[in-house]
């Protein structure tokens, strides 16, 4: 029997214009483990909605076609039938955990269900077990990571039992320890093969190894849908949609395109399987690729020396003895996993936060004593979240409203306003409400208010996680373009490919220290480092490693600097 | 990061109540200051607060952040009450009361010593009902394994669990808007820091609207609201001698106070006497 079969499914959210779903046939059958990948707003949520029946009991609209799910119609069951069979977890770990211990929490949906005390307790024990949480029984979700958060969700699952398990984005807010983490209770989970798996997820290098099938969504409608060997065939078709095919199959597809043949067959979707098409190969002796970083001396503008840091509330310091200099017109990526400091490190160049101990000078102001808004006028700020700062009836006034708070004319304000959103694009919405636009619109309208206030450094804040690879994209491709125009660029990221192709200088925190400053070309050489702070190098980097016996210089970074290598050197 | 209001794990008595007098404890706290607007009482409360705090282990300085935390809503608050507060208005009816006023060419808003005596036992009042916030989060979770509806319940403990991660909110958007200029809830006169409010209210209201649709959605996916006449709980429930004692000395001061409020006892005047007293 198929644990799922969509029969031209076609869905509209109440109130919408267009469809969420266009005309789906699926069947998906026991037992199958499936990533669905498709940039923003290609109907992938939609579509996990509609496999316990949320759609269209709790999400009503006009749900047309058939949806079975094992072999219940789900416009005649309800959410409280359907959750026995299906389970879902959601991107946002805080939001989905309701109870007051890791135990309660495991428990609620059995108890929901009306499971007996022991059999709940036999149950709780088990899936505890399956997702290592034994001994955290007692403690408050809230408090707990990321990865650990997603980890009971997933376990309050596993104790209703469902047939099929759907996770929608399990890892996209997580750290990189969180990922790894819950990557490796789904591949437990798809390996037993008991239970048909359905993860969401736009890191496809991570789930290719367990996916027996990719589906691939666009604009509503499955565009792709086969094993993941003949999906990632078509590379270019996925890059145009903005999605992140792993670098490996991008580099062979981008090859093969210019007509640099490295042997027939199928392109490579695993690292282990592009050595083995490049292990026979010899490359003639190169020059190491050179760090830009290294060259360029500007004048010091952030200042770190000795800085120590408490919260209020802790006992221990969130930043220990950090010593930095950030020189005009750099581009400084800071990575480390979550609480190793990073945003609390950034969050003392504009005076956010003040030294419990040592001192932060911006151009040679100290920011214990300058008000914050002083100092936002020199170090912009980008936060992750554009809709913790959107409050304005329009885009213009939102703009504006920065520029009102520093002081600025109002003869004067205007123009700014109108170049701002010229060069971001978003001057067709000025007279428009920030809330009507989409989240890529929402995060450019927060960075022209920043923007307008011409600072010279800009600090952004994690601007991959949560996002689709199209979006973070778009932010960094921003912050490339003002970095050329002289603007000096620090920004936190989890993403080492966004590192390895953006930011010539690395920062590694970990537990309030820094564990390395220095070129990034560098940072990914140091294998020691990396497996203590828990990092792992971009695929191609880790490729350029396995080859340097073959005479590749192992500081090669991304597919385009392998790419040239190869065209340059190999055959 | 920042504030945080969560339980601290402890192997205290009042740790290992079970969790009916223990909610019953903090209703028992927070009626007997709601009776008493007189500083020493309230006071005496308070120190009784913090006594609990130390046997439970638990430092004050620490739970006390969040208290030094609303410190300038607290002031605010506090002064309101010295000029508009009950006391001071009765008592300004008797202009051989008034010390001064807040305006003194107009002669508005007269200051009297009992309307700041009661304003300081209001103060206290309130510092001890913020200060409670924080074991209340582990107390009203009683609700849930008690006989309580099971969706009252679980509304009241979602309520309290997201108390911190929604005050992290609140932080991360006011140094979100701080990043553009914005000067804060603290500068500028009274009208300008109504109209900052804005700022700060529109983008937490939608956020949390976000947050309760996906909370909803959560629970309503684990089969929340199927069938709840035949729910399980998986926590048994069971009272010890210790409970019964700490429920009956709960159910004494309850009485004690009662009486002591009917009968007039602990209003603001009891301090003032004392006060004037000691001038005499």
């Amino acid at each position: 029997m198929n644990s799922l079969e969509f029969d031209n499914v076609t869905f509209s959210y109440a109130g919408a214009k267009e469809p969420a779903l266009k005309d789906i046939n699926l069947k998906i059958p026991k037992g199958q483990s499936v990533l669905i990948a498709g940039p923003n707003a290609a109907g992938k949520t939609t579509l996990c909605r509609c496999m316990n029946g949320l759609v269209p009991h709790f999400f009503i609209g006009d749900l047309n076609g058939k949806v079975t799910i094992n072999g219940i119609n789900s416009k005649q069951s309800g959410i409280g039938q359907l959750s026995q069979v299906a389970g879902l977890v959601f991107d946002d770990p805080t939001s989905q955990l309701v109870c007051s211990t890791v135990k309660d929490e495991a428990a609620f949906g059995a108890e929901n269900l009306g499971v007996s005390r022991e059999e709940i307790d036999r149950r709780v024990t088990d899936a505890l077990e399956a997702v290592r949480l034994i001994g955290y029984e007692t403690r408050i979700p809230q408090t707990l990571s990321g990865g650990e958060q997603q980890a009971i969700a997933i376990a309050s699952i596993m104790v209703m039992d469902p047939e099929i398990f759907v996770l929608d984005e399990p890892t996209s807010n997580l750290d990189p320890i969180g990922s790894m983490q819950v990557l490796s209770i789904i591949s437990d989970l798809a390996r037993k093969q008991e239970k048909t798996l359905i993860v969401v997820s736009h890191s496809i290098e991570h789930f290719v190894d367990l996916a027996d099938r990719i589906i691939v969504m666009n604009e509503g409608r499955v565009v792709l849908d086969d094993a993941p060997k003949e999906v990632l065939q078509k590379t270019e078709q996925l890059l145009d949609m903005g999605l992140s095919p792993p670098e490996v199959t991008t580099l062979f597809s981008r090859l093969r395109a210019e007509g640099v043949s490295l042997g027939g067959g199928k392109i490579p979707i695993r690292l282990e399987e592009a050595y083995g098409a490049l292990k026979n190969v010899s490359a003639r002796k190169a020059p190491e690729p050179k760090s830009s970083a290294a060259e360029k001396r500007g004048d010091v503008v952030i200042e770190v020396k000795g800085v120590e840091f408490r919260y209020p509330s802790s006992d221990v310091l969130a930043l220990n003895g950090i010593n930095i200099e950030i020189r005009k017109n750099e581009f400084v990526a800071i990575i480390g996993q979550n609480g190793s400091g990073k945003s609390t490190l950034v969050k003392h160049f504009n005076g956010l936060l003040r030294p419990s101990g040592g001192t932060v000078s911006v151009y040679g102001l100290g920011t214990a004593k300058t008000p914050v808004w002083e100092l936002s006028k020199r170090v912009g700020y980008v936060f992750q979240n554009p809709d913790l700062q959107l409050f304005n009836t329009t885009v213009r006034n939102e703009i504006d409203f920065s520029l009102k708070a520093i002081g600025m004319p109002l003869e004067k304000r205007g123009d700014v306003v109108e170049s701002v959103s010229k060069r971001l694009n978003i001057q067709q919405y000025l007279d428009t409400s920030p809330g009507t636009l989409d989240k890529g619109g929402r995060q450019r309208v927060a960075i022209a208010a920043i923007l307008a206030m011409n600072p010279d450094i800009f600090v952004i804040d994690e601007p991959t996680t949560g996002q689709d690879p199209a979006h973070s994209r778009q932010v960094m491709n921003i912050a490339r373009e003002l970095h050329s125009e002289g603007k000096t660029i620090v920004f936190i990221t989890h993403n080492m490919e966004i590192v390895a192709e953006y930011a010539p200088r690395g920062i590694i925190m970990f537990h309030g220290r820094v564990l390395y400053d220095g070129p990034v070309r560098q940072l990914f050489q140091q294998t020691e480092v990396l497996k203590e702070s828990f990092l792992e190098a971009p695929q191609m980097v880790r490729l350029a490693h396995m080859l340097r016996n073959q005479g590749f210089p192992s500081t090669l970074l991304t597919v385009e600097e392998m790419g040239e290598f190869i065209k340059q050197n190999v055959g | 990061m920042g504030l945080r209001i969560e339980v601290i794990p402890g192997e205290s008595f009042l740790h290992k109540l079970d969790a009916r007098p223990k909610f019953l404890l903090f209703l028992l706290i927070t009626v007997i200051v709601i009776y008493f607007t007189d500083p020493i009482y309230v006071g005496a409360i308070m120190l009784a607060v913090l006594l609990l705090t130390r046997a439970c282990n638990i430092s004050i300085r620490k739970t006390g952040v969040i208290v030094k935390a609303s410190s300038p809503l607290l002031i605010m608050y506090g002064l309101i009450n010295v000029v508009l507060g009950p006391a001071n208005t009765l008592a300004a009816k008797t202009p051989s009361n008034i010390l001064f006023y807040l305006m003194p060419v107009m002669n508005w808003f007269p200051v009297t010593p009992q309307g700041i005596v009661q304003s300081v036992a209001i103060c206290i009042r309130y510092a001890i009902v913020v200060y409670l916030l924080q074991p209340v989060v582990d107390i009203v979770l009683a609700l849930v394994k008690w006989k309580f509806p099971s969706s009252l319940a679980l509304g009241t403990s979602i309520g309290f669990n997201f108390v911190p991660v929604f005050m992290n909110t609140a932080a991360s958007i006011m140094d979100a808007q701080a990043c553009r200029g914005w000067k804060g809830l603290k500068s500028g006169n009274l009208a300008d820091r109504v109209r900052a409010l804005p700022v700060l209210l529109v983008p937490l209201f939608l956020h949390g609207i976000e947050s309760a649709q996906k909370i909803a959605v959560a629970i309503e996916a684990k089969g929340f609201g199927y069938n709840l006449a035949k729910r399980t709980y998986s926590r048994e429930i069971r009272l010890r001698t210790i409970d019964y004692v700490t429920l009956a000395v709960e159910c004494i001061i309850f009485v004690v106070s009662t009486i002591l409020y009917y009968t007039g006892y602990g209003t603001y005047m009891f301090t003032y006497s004392l006060l004037s007293g000691l001038r005499l």
